[in-house]
């Protein structure tokens, strides 16, 4: 026997296929909206900052362009640790089934290099250094992202130079 | 960089900028392993939601990268150094969330 479906079955059949799916594809979501958002506004400032540097004082020679008398120097250093977010990891994961290009992590990444480095820069600024030589960034994973329980997806870039101070 | 009472130069380049070295003293090296807080791998679990820095991890290298230093310039004084020359970093992830954090350089005698 056919009934006509009051408001109430309706709202069982929303909530019976809402829920689900809002549960598998709403973190996703909120992920790649909130995201992308959030990483932007980081970006922005990071390039305001860099602007208001000046000039460069980082190179990644191994000795001080000119014959300046040197006064001091000291080893300095900056990291930073980024994950992705699970939006990126899950176009990352699709992407290398294809393989090619990944533009989900190209962002990110940039900006941790760059972050790393700009700060760098202003604690070589603030201790009051007026260049630094022989520069390195350094990459290394955190914690396993494909294997084991650790869900937890990290990457450190740690950039490091000599600040030398002229006479 | 000052450890103990001893005032020591530390570089990453192969000669310390504006001195001379005149001695070499042999490999200092210093490492240290860290895990991960539960607290803090919860917090960054969710921050990865949204991607972005995990300040509570890069806190927790600094500092691990600091001691790993600390005692690499610890080793050098203990062999009379005055300098540090050619350092660099090293990382690894040992098993479960922990990392080791390993400096080393050459430490010298320099005027």
């Amino acid at each position: 026997m056919a009934e006509v479906a009051n408001d109430g079955d309706i709202l069982g059949l929303f909530l019976a296929i809402g829920i689900p799916l809002f549960l598998t594809f709403g973190p996703i979501a909120f992920s790649a909206i909130f995201g992308s958002y959030y990483q932007k506004g980081k970006m922005d400032k990071l390039l305001e900052r860099e602007k208001q540097t000046g000039r460069d004082p980082v190179s990644n020679l191994s000795n001080p362009v000119g014959d300046k008398k040197i006064h001091s120097s000291s080893l300095m250093w900056e990291s930073v640790v980024i994950g992705p977010s699970w939006w990126q990891m899950l176009l990352g994961w699709i992407g290398s089934i294809f393989g090619g290009r990944l533009n989900a992590f190209t962002d990110i990444y940039d900006w941790a290099r760059r972050e790393a480095l700009q700060r760098l820069r202003e604690k070589v600024i603030s201790s009051n250094f007026d260049d630094v030589i022989n520069l390195r960034i350094e990459t290394s994973m955190m914690s396993s992202t494909s294997r084991g329980k650790d869900r937890t997806a990290a990457m450190e870039i740690v950039a490091y130079g000599t600040a030398i101070k002229y006479e | 960089m000052t450890q103990g009472q001893v005032q020591l130069v530390v570089s990453n380049t192969e000669t310390i900028p504006g001195m001379t070295i005149v001695q070499s003293l042999g490999l200092a090296t210093g490492s240290t392993v860290r895990a991960k807080h539960i607290g803090k791998d919860i917090f960054a679990g969710f921050k990865n939601i949204i991607g972005g820095e995990l300040k509570a991890y890069t806190e927790l290298l600094t500092e691990a990268r600091n001691e790993a230093l600390n005692r690499m310039l610890a080793d050098a004084a203990a062999r009379g150094a005055n300098g540090v020359v050619n350092v660099r970093f090293a990382t690894s992830s040992v098993a479960g969330g922990a990392a080791e954090l390993f400096a080393y350089g050459t430490a010298v005698v320099v005027q």
